[in-house]
């Protein structure tokens, strides 16, 4: 029988039906390698299909999503290398896209992993919150993964994941990203009732949102049964996608810091959210972490002298914060890919070995891996100790998998009795690599003169060692003596292996990863080849590790300057835009990084003479820097005190005595800049002051200024700045 | 694309068949393009229905205003075709549904209102095929309001009959079909 309500006038092109009008696909129909077999899912975007592979080549069940072309940018096609990128993204908990291409009539199609489980919300009814717990750790496993790649998911959302006997898996990775990439609208693919507020916003898209979404995912995991997908649907317009209310408790605050409404406030990475909840399930107290992002970059910037190359540097610097965590992330875990199938082959190891053996199998509920650990621990001794080389194999492997939750604590003590199994004479690889793990491990508990020893004996052995391993202990080795403050051997050290990696493999992102880290090294020494390093480290990691990635970014900082400093002013303000955009792309803004890069853009505009496009960039830079809590803003007053130059440089000295005296006041105790004052600073104000009219009130400036300059070298510039100051105003005597 | 339409509906006036299934072509053509302008519109969320109508109205109109004297006619044959084309996908997403075999992963809400949806247009359109033997009119003014959204007065217009005649062809033909006495 017709339904009185479905016969109305217009009817028929009102409904769902004429939406979907322009399907274009049947059973049966080929796309790339794959034969469709069944629709199994229509969305917003398009179709999802069943399909085979059909090539012969072998059997391979994927999943096909469409994106028609009114949805893709018209004319837009995926690139191979972003292909590739997806495709990288090789995850226990990531449905990895395998395929992708341009069909026939114009649609961009991906293929991805078959995942042949029930959606989040539908598995979630007969699990125990611990175990939803560990499906949450899992995706957030998977998503720190893919931004450590600088794939951002952007539509993380309960029918995005699916649920099987392995755990949870994240659809869709990197395609919604992909989509959005050239729109002017950033939300475009983003489900609505889903969506960040950034998103929501239509700004810019980064890791934050990400975080967002996950917290919202944590909520409704947490009480499953308010925001199911049906009700978000119907409350969309009403509620704005608020998250839903939870009762108060230590998850309901994690869940509010990740969805908190800017994204500078959320978790500042996915790993730090992980880690919370981890202390939750470990039955410990829920902590705010404060900003990842600049680790270790106040450490690095203390050291620079003070010098207009430097300041470009200093930039450069800041965002090494990142890559240094990166660069000690990759050092410690080794390839990140493969690390994670590893530490999944771990559990499941650890697992069997315990459930089997254990004799309270019978108590049903599965153990977390925590407490796996434990028993394992307990257990090794006992099983294991007429077997030493297989018991300090099994302490390795369980202080992996700590290291991998950065538990260095709970590793170091593992791997001392692991280290000391294997004896003083061990050259083994896998002896080694305990060895630097016990040595990056003391280190990153602060007992870093013990961290070096063990670091030292390592490398004593490792002559036989294949490449990368070699390279992972010297790298271990001088990141230790830089932070130690012994840079000069840090640099010899850097050197002496980088030229090793470039007779072997000299395309090859180890050897970009080491010329930053000796780039650093050598700025932080001062020495003028740290530009010449730095350069070949941006123009290799562009073709080795492709243009967006931390790498290539941080390196073409340094390019900005040395093509200043070489006169070619036309490219370097036109390098040093596309960096601050890609940097906005990767990181977000506001964020320290994209702060930086601007500064790094208006320095390029400066030298060029572009004195106003150079103001706007600086106060952009210094509108991010303000943005972003205390601790990370670490160069507001260098910003400050380029804008006063400028002001000066144009006989602008109301203004530029307005930037030089907040300069001063933000810089009280030497905070917020790259760089420490000499006495260059008050100078400045006292040199505006002067050009305004007066010689008033630069006494006390002068006196601070001769102070300060007390600690810079003979020679520095400071000392000819003040004796100019002092012989404009002799008055101030 | 718009004068060849005009060339096509003569000729299809004439009786000329192929050139019938180009008009029909190019209405199925338009009526995606509507779809897809509209959802792209919509962030692929919502609809917003009366603006895909609209854009219909004015599209078609604009053709029919190019075949002067005969607009009629053509706004009758448009909403033939939109019936043919929506009927005909309904049935085709119905046979795919029970065809697929799998079980869906993602049978999103979209989908389930849309096989709904599908089942009501065939029963309609078996239902206008009997119709269109017995009251030959009840059946156009369906086609008209229902299927291609044309207002009273448009439908009037299109059937060459009076505004009284449409609305109550209208309430007939909606009593009959879905059972109710109006």
């Amino acid at each position: 029988m017709i339904r009185a309500d479905f016969l109305v006038p217009g009817g028929a092109l009102a409904g769902a039906l004429a939406r979907h009008i322009d399907r274009r696909r049947s059973v049966g129909e080929r796309v790339g390698s794959y034969r469709l077999m069944a629709l199994i899912g229509q969305g917003g975007m398009g179709e999802v299909w069943r399909a085979e592979r059909d090539d012969g080549a072998y059997q391979q069940t994927v999943a096909i999503k469409f994106a028609t072309l009114a949805n893709a940018r018209s004319g837009r096609v995926l690139l191979e290398h972003e292909r590739q990128l997806l495709a990288g993204l090789e995850h226990p908990h990531i449905a990895r896209v395998v395929d992708g291409g341009t069909s026939s009539d114009g649609d961009v199609w991906f293929a991805m992993a078959w995942i042949d489980g029930a959606p989040l919300d539908r598995a979630l009814t007969s699990l125990t919150l611990d175990a939803r717990l560990r499906l949450f750790d899992q995706l957030c496993a998977a998503v720190a993964y893919a931004h450590r790649r600088l794939v951002i998911h952007r539509d993380i959302k309960p029918s995005s994941v699916l649920v099987d006997a392995r755990g949870a898996h994240l659809l869709d990775f990197g395609i919604a990203s992909w989509l959005d990439r050239d729109r002017d609208e950033s939300a475009g693919f983003s489900t609505p009732q889903w969506a960040s507020p950034e998103q929501r916003a239509g700004s810019a898209v980064s890791t934050a949102s990400d975080v967002y979404q996950l917290g919202r995912l944590l909520a409704m995991l947490l009480d499953p049964a308010k925001p199911s997908a049906s009700d978000a649907t119907q409350r969309v317009h009403s509620e704005a996608s608020s998250p839903p209310k939870l009762p108060p408790g230590p998850l309901t605050s994690v869940v509010r810091k990740a969805t908190a409404s800017a994204p500078q406030e959320r978790y500042a990475t996915v790993d730090a959210l992980a880690e919370d909840v981890q202390r939750y399930r470990d039955g410990r107290e829920v902590q705010a972490h404060g900003g990842g992002l600049v680790y270790g970059a106040g450490l690095f910037v203390r050291r620079w002298r003070y010098s207009l190359a430097a300041l470009a540097l200093a930039l450069l610097i800041a965002i090494g914060g990142t890559v240094a965590a990166f660069v000690r992330v990759q050092a410690a875990r080794g390839d990140a890919e493969r690390e994670a199938a590893r530490a999944q082959r771990v559990a499941d190891f650890l697992e069997r070995i315990l459930i089997e053996g254990s004799p309270t199998r019978a108590g049903g509920e599965r153990p977390t891996v925590d407490a796996l650990l434990v028993q394992a621990e307990a257990r090794i001794d006992n099983d294991f100790g007429d077997q030493p080389a297989l018991r300090a194999r099994l302490l390795g492997l369980l202080a992996r998998v700590h290291i991998e939750h950065e538990a260095h604590g709970r590793a170091a003590p593992l791997l001392r009795e692991a280290v000391a199994i294997d004896g003083d004479a061990a050259r083994e690889p896998e002896a080694l690599r305990r060895l630097m793990m016990y040595g990056a491990a003391l280190h990153q508990m602060g007992e870093s003169a013990a961290g070096l020893r063990a670091l030292q004996a390592a490398q004593a052995r490792a002559n036989d060692l294949d490449l990368t391993l070699r390279n992972q202990i010297e790298r271990n080795l001088t990141q230790v003596q830089y932070q130690m403050g012994d840079v000069q051997r840090a640099i010899e050290g850097m050197r002496t292996a980088s030229e090793r990696v470039e007779r072997e493999r000299p395309a090859s992102s180890l050897l970009v990863a080491n010329l930053i880290n000796l780039g650093q090294f050598e700025a932080a020494a001062g020495h003028d080849s740290a530009t010449e390093t730095l350069t070949r480290a941006y123009e290799l990691s562009q073709r080795v590790n492709g243009a967006e990635h931390p790498h290539t970014l941080l390196a073409g900082m340094t390019n900005v300057t040395s093509l200043g400093a070489r006169g070619d002013h036309a490219r370097a303000v036109a390098l040093g835009k596309e960096l601050a955009r890609r940097v906005r792309l990767v990181f977000g803004d506001p964020s320290a990084h994209y702060a930086n890069a601007l500064m790094a853009l208006g320095y390029a505009q400066e030298r060029a003479g572009l004195l106003d496009a150079a103001t706007t960039t600086y106060e952009r830079s210094l509108a991010g820097w303000h943005a972003l809590p205390e601790g990370s803003d670490l160069n507001s007053v260098t910003v400050l005190q380029q804008l006063g130059d400028i002001a000066m440089a144009k006989g602008d000295t109301r203004r530029a005595i307005e930037h030089y005296r907040e300069m001063l006041a933000r810089n009280a105790a030497d905070r917020h800049a790259a760089d420490p004052d000499l006495g260059q600073r008050p100078l400045r104000l006292a040199k505006a002051l002067i050009a305004a009219g007066g010689c008033g009130e630069i006494a006390g400036l002068l006196a601070q200024a001769r102070d300060r300059s007390a600690r810079a070298p003979d020679g520095h510039a400071v000392h000819s700045l003040l004796a100019e100051v002092e012989g404009e105003c002799p008055v101030a005597d | 694309m718009d004068a060849d339409i005009t060339a096509l509906l003569a000729r299809a006036r004439g009786g000329d068949e192929n050139a019938y299934s180009a008009v029909v072509v190019e209405l199925y053509e338009q009526l995606k393009r509507m779809a897809r302008l509209q959802r792209r519109r919509a962030g692929g969320a919502t609809l917003e229905t009366t603006g895909l109508v609209h854009e219909g109205y004015l599209r078609i109109r604009e053709w029919s205003r190019q075949v002067p004297g005969d607009r009629g006619h053509f706004l009758r044959l448009a909403a033939t075709v939109m019936r043919q084309v929506l009927c005909e996908h309904a049935r085709r997403r119905l046979a795919q549904k029970r065809g697929g075999g799998a079980a869906p992963v993602d049978l999103n809400e979209d989908m389930v209102a849309e096989l709904a949806e599908a089942e009501q247009f065939v029963a309609l359109d078996d239902a206008l095929k009997d119709l269109k033997h017995s009251h030959p009119a009840l059946a156009q003014v369906i086609e008209c309001r229902f299927f291609l959204g044309l207002s009273e007065q448009e439908t009037a217009e299109a059937m060459d009959t009076s505004l009284r005649s449409v609305q109550r062809y209208w309430s007939q033909a909606r009593a009959h079909l879905t059972g109710e006495l109006s």
